[in-house]
């Protein structure tokens, strides 16, 4: 469901949202832990199932 | 004191003479996703008219869900499930069901986890080709605990409008906050991980094998249909009359999570309508902020869309002619807006920028 996920960073090159394709779809998830989307993205991530890139 | 004054005052200490039903759309009048929602079985977690989710998921079974306008009479619209694919022999951990998560801070005047505790009436108008016994469930998410009901679909092809009362629960509070307490759900199907055991008609510890055991398969065949309308859940041991609402009400309860820039009637995806966002460029830089139509329930999920060709991921420069990435666009998400800066693709100071949103925050 989640695929290529990647960190944004805003102008204070601080992280703020993950770009991150959802059912192929491109989508922007704020560092929210109440969104679930991020909260699934990160219990992923802690399961070893996923790994989010660097903001470029 | 008239007899009609002692039932207004009997009423009136049961329950709430307004705001009584905390299901959102349930007269299924607000679908700002789409109307129709095709090859729908294969993932949980599928939003379709607003507020009404999908869960579990078939083997093999697919169908489709519409915004339908057969309805009872007093409404215009109800959720109609057309079997597209059928699963006639149910994999034991298939399941079809759909559902509406509330938050808790929306549920606390059950009283749940409490000595006062309070029955939760559930109403809603169901129509199917297929009779027999069906399981509608409240999952209490915070605590793991839920309780099922059966009904019965008596007469094919026909409307009738169900009762069914849940019991108070004096063990497992619900949180005070917007995450998922409280679920209500309707099942269509499931093989026995869901029905191999005993149906659990009193709050008792979520057991699979409990929760929908007596379930007809709806997938049964591709010419099976189940409709479902004047959804409402309430406190009190009796169900009341539907409360209709206005639908800019309803609206702005279903904006809380998930809003889109598009007209409504306009699908996601499609570039008619208003555009939803604009900003002026300033030599390579150009600033905005977009607001949401309402506070939303938490900082959503977005995704922009082109103004012009309705590309995902995309703005419009219209003035160039060209579609600029979105990865670049923003600065910030919350509960109330965006705030973008898109420092790539400007041309000019007087480049106009479009683009569509969709803000999603569900539970």
């Amino acid at each position: 469901m989640y695929q290529n996920p990647k960190y944004l960073n805003n102008t204070q090159d601080e992280k703020f949202a993950i770009e991150v394709a959802i059912n192929g779809v491109v989508s922007q998830v704020p560092i929210s832990t109440d969104n679930t989307d991020y909260a699934e993205i990160m219990r992923q991530v802690a399961a070893g199932e996923l790994t989010i890139a660097d903001a470029d | 004191m008239s007899k009609a004054a002692q039932l207004a005052a009997l009423i009136g200490s049961q329950s709430a003479l307004s705001n009584r039903n905390i299901i959102i759309n349930g007269a299924m009048q607000v679908a700002q996703r789409g109307t129709s929602f095709t090859g729908l079985g294969g993932s949980a977690g599928v939003y379709s008219l607003d507020r009404i989710r999908y869960g579990f998921t078939m083997n093999s079974g697919r169908f489709t869900i519409t915004q339908s306008t057969d309805s009872p009479d007093g409404f215009a619209n109800s959720l109609k499930v057309d079997i597209t694919t059928a699963e006639s022999s149910l994999n034991a951990s298939s399941g079809a069901a759909l559902s509406q998560l509330l938050e808790g801070q929306n549920v606390q005047f059950f009283a749940k986890g409490t000595s006062d505790a309070k029955q939760y009436a559930l109403s809603f108008y169901v129509k199917s080709n297929v009779t027999g016994t069906y399981i509608v469930e409240l999952f209490d998410n915070d605590n793991t605990r839920q309780v099922s009901k059966s009904y019965t679909i008596d007469s094919a092809n026909t409307w009738e409008r169900k009762t069914i009362s849940f019991p108070a629960d004096t063990t497992g509070a619900f949180g005070n906050d917007n995450a998922n307490s409280l679920f209500v759900q309707w099942f269509l199907a499931s093989g026995t991980d869901r029905t191999s055991g005993t149906l659990n008609t009193s709050w008792a510890s979520s057991t699979n094998a409990n929760r929908a055991v007596g379930q007809t398969n709806l997938f049964s065949s591709t010419s099976n249909e189940w409709y479902i309308t004047g959804v409402q859940l309430e406190v009190g041991e009796q169900a009341t009359p539907f409360e209709h609402e206005d639908v800019g009400t309803t609206l702005a309860k279903c904006q809380r999570y998930f809003a889109k820039s598009w007209s409504q009637g306009s699908a996601v995806t499609t570039n008619a309508g208003v555009i939803g966002a604009a900003c002026v460029g300033n030599a390579n830089r150009a600033f905005g902020n977009v607001f949401w139509p309402v506070t939303m329930r938490a900082a959503p999920t977005v995704i922009w869309y082109s103004g012009s060709t309705g590309t995902a991921n995309k703005w419009r420069n219209a003035s160039q002619g060209t579609d600029i990435t979105a990865a670049s666009a923003i600065s910030g998400i919350g509960q109330s807006g965006y705030g973008f800066v898109l420092s790539s693709g400007i041309v000019g100071i007087t480049d106009t920028l479009q683009g569509h949103y969709q803000a999603e925050a569900e539970l």
